[in-house]
């Protein structure tokens, strides 16, 4: 009798076919669009000021660094001794309408355009180291210097002074002047942001990857391998950094690679520490043993499910860590174990210019600027980035 | 309490150990030694003679040996390039000054960072907040050998306020200790005031106003107390920047301390005064961190109670 009436109930093809949600049928409308995790840090991080500012630093710094030296075909190296120590502003001595005159600090003659442009150097015909004078002749015309105490006087042959009659026009030529071998600044501080940038971001991608590995095992592992793991990294911490980077600079030899490598040898430890935390926290929990279940090997486990899960706090310190590299880099070059010469880094150029600083502050002002406003940049993205990236943190 | 420190005393001294073996044979791997100055090669046979003044003659661990037993006796052996004078020596002579100089800027850090720390936390979200946490942010980023020039420049050179060069007077440390300090008084603010909050919303401190005690008291005496334990910890590991910190600026002030040395030493690769000055170093900083751990477990009892319940 069942199986009769079972029999009867009839299954059609059309039976199978899904059901479909008519659209504008009785649905639950969410208010917006549920957002993923990265969306909602990107919300949070579009509303710190400072974090965009430093954002948008970094863009520009980028964009200097790879397109700039391209668009001028002189290179960092490049030496024009008669253009030595000119400074980005300059103040003019007017000959005629067209032609005004620039004297350097170290007390060489240049014939200007009005709008600061440099047109050649002038020689001068004699230099009377007694009476402190020198000479020089221009279109027919001798001119003396007298330099024998300030201010500087320039006569013209009938007795005629000549003022000063434009102050600090931006120096056309070399936008931020020139060092003592008249290489260009502006040049030399573009490759400088190039070295920056690698060292930043290459060391934080040595020691993201040898922190990542490193804490990832010794969490993972833990017991005695995770013990004795986590001494070595003690140990290490407990000497200086910057000292450990320097030994290690004394054994490589100085130059970019080395600084890369030695850089990202030493700042693993930190993201170590914290990978190791954050993984620790994470293996207890059930999608880790809905895997192991499932018959998933440790590295899968451990590539797949817990480091992506550990992204956040690991993204971060990659963020802290890209300026402490840059920092390092400057701190190296300026004690003289950094790049090595004619490459220039930007602590290469603080530490050249600390010789003249009194009488060429420019130079040393610029590369200065440079370091600092990159370290602020990424310090700001970086202090963004935690806030958004773990909300918990802030304060 | 006297036994956990004798178990860090024990973990010191290892940590130590460690730290000078990999230090002699990071030193022991680079190729050259004293006789590298002349531009010259030197006769094989002036070569020996110089091997065997520095001992280098002997077999690898041999020299490890010695230079285990001298750093016993505070014996870090002769340097290189300053002829005629000890590692030890060239300590000895620096570490005045270097110390004088660490000591200001400490002094520097805490004068400057608990206040603007306390003043943050307490207007949180207003004008004064907003500004000392920019302050401590440019502290922070700001390299201290920028800062080194740009206050030589400014306050020494245009205004005349400061000696530029030199060690003679206090007059001469000020500067130095200035630059040095920024960056740990930009974190130890930063530090200083998220303590702050956190204490700030404590039930004790709301009984303490209850009580009737005003505002300061209650600040200074309440909360700056126990706001100040983490803040002892970072100073401790600080010590550390501010000494490495030190070699830079005591080379833009010229001051004779080990830190110049220790960056002169680089550059004439003069290995023994590089490797004693490294193990120098890593001495005072465990040190200090053995000393600020102390400290810890004498202002905070939970951490004794801690100490006394676990092995470890």
């Amino acid at each position: 009798m069942s199986m009769n009436k079972t029999e009867t109930i009839a299954i059609t093809e059309a039976d199978w076919v899904p059901v479909k949600q008519k659209v504008g049928e009785r649905t639950e409308v969410n208010a917006r669009k549920s957002m993923t995790y990265w969306a909602d840090v990107w919300r949070r991080f579009k509303q710190n000021k400072l974090s965009l500012f430093g954002a948008a630093v970094i863009f520009l710094l980028i964009f200097t660094a790879v397109f700039g030296p391209m668009m001028t075909d002189q290179s960092y190296s490049d030496q024009d001794r008669d253009l030595s120590l000119i400074p980005p502003l300059l103040d003019l001595y007017k000959l005629d309408d067209n032609q005004y005159l620039f004297v350097s600090s170290s007390m060489d003659f240049f014939l200007t355009t009005r709008g600061g442009e440099i047109i050649e150097t002038i020689e001068p015909n004699r230099d009377d180291l007694v009476n402190k004078e020198k000479s020089f002749t221009l279109r027919g015309q001798e001119y003396t210097f007298n330099y024998s105490r300030k201010p500087w006087r320039i006569v013209k042959e009938n007795n005629d002074e000549l003022f000063i009659s434009r102050k600090n026009v931006w120096n056309k030529t070399n936008p931020l002047g020139t060092d003592t071998l008249g290489r260009d600044l502006w040049i030399r501080i573009m490759y400088g942001a190039r070295i920056s940038l690698i060292v930043g971001l290459v060391a934080s991608l040595v020691n993201l990857t040898i922190g990542i590995l490193y804490g990832g095992i010794s969490a993972y592992a833990g017991g005695v391998i995770d013990n004795i793991m986590m001494r070595f990294v003690d140990i290490l911490r407990s000497i200086p950094r910057l000292l450990y980077v320097i030994l290690l600079m004394v054994v490589f030899g100085s130059g970019l690679k080395t600084v890369v490598i030695t850089i990202g040898l030493v700042y693993w430890l930190g993201m170590a520490r914290i990978v190791r935390g954050q993984i620790l926290s994470l293996k207890n929990q059930e999608f880790v043993m809905a895997a192991k279940v499932m018959g998933a090997k440790s590295n899968r486990i451990l590539l797949r499910h817990l480091i992506p899960n550990a992204m956040g706090p690991i993204i971060v310190t990659v963020a802290m860590n890209i300026p402490a590299a840059i920092f390092t880099e400057a701190f190296l070059s300026f004690v003289g174990l950094g790049v090595s010469a004619p490459q220039a880094s930007w602590g290469t150029l603080a530490n050249n210019a600390l010789g003249g600083l009194m009488t060429y502050p420019y130079l040393l002002f610029f590369p200065a600027l440079a370091i600092s406003l990159t370290v602020l940049a990424f310090n700001f993205v970086g202090d963004g980035l935690r806030d958004s990236i773990d909300p918990r943190l802030r304060k | 309490m006297l036994r956990y420190l004798l178990s860090r005393i024990i973990s010191l001294l290892i940590t130590l150990f460690i730290i000078i073996t990999l230090t002699f044979f990071l030193m022991h791997a680079i190729p050259g030694g004293p006789y590298d100055f002349e531009e010259q090669d030197l006769n094989p046979e002036i070569i020996k003679i110089l091997e065997q003044k520095y001992n280098l003659d002997d077999p690898v661990w041999r020299q490890y040996v010695d230079y285990l037993k001298g750093i016993v006796t505070f014996d870090l052996g002769p340097s290189f390039f300053y002829e005629g004078r000890s590692v030890t020596e060239l300590i000895n002579q620096g570490f005045p000054i270097t110390s004088r100089l660490a000591i200001l800027s400490i002094l520097f850090v805490i004068i400057a960072s608990v206040p603007m720390g306390i003043i943050a936390a307490v207007r949180r979200n207003r004008f004064a907040d907003r500004l000392v946490m920019f302050i401590s942010t440019l502290g922070r980023t700001i390299p201290s050998f920028v800062m080194a020039t740009v206050f030589i420049y400014f306050l020494s050179y245009k205004l005349g306020w400061f000696p530029i060069y030199g060690a003679d007077s206090f007059m001469h440390y000020i500067l130095p200790a200035l630059a040095l300090s920024l960056a740990t008084i930009g974190r130890l603010t930063r530090l200083n005031r998220a303590a702050m909050l956190d204490v700030i919303n404590q039930d004790y401190i709301r009984t303490a106003y209850a009580k009737g005690l005003s505002p300061s008291k209650v600040m200074l005496k309440h909360a700056l107390k126990n706001a100040s334990i983490p803040m002892i910890t970072v100073l401790g590991a600080r010590v550390a920047t501010l000494l490495t910190g030190s070699f830079v600026i005591e080379r833009i002030f010229a001051m004779p301390g080990i830190g110049r040395y220790f960056i002169q030493s680089i550059s004439n690769r003069d290995y023994p005064t590089i490797m004693g000055i490294t193990i120098y170093y890593s001495i005072i900083l465990l040190v200090s961190m053995l000393v600020v751990d102390i400290i810890y477990g004498w202002i905070d009892p939970r951490v004794r109670v801690q100490s006394k319940g676990s092995t470890r």
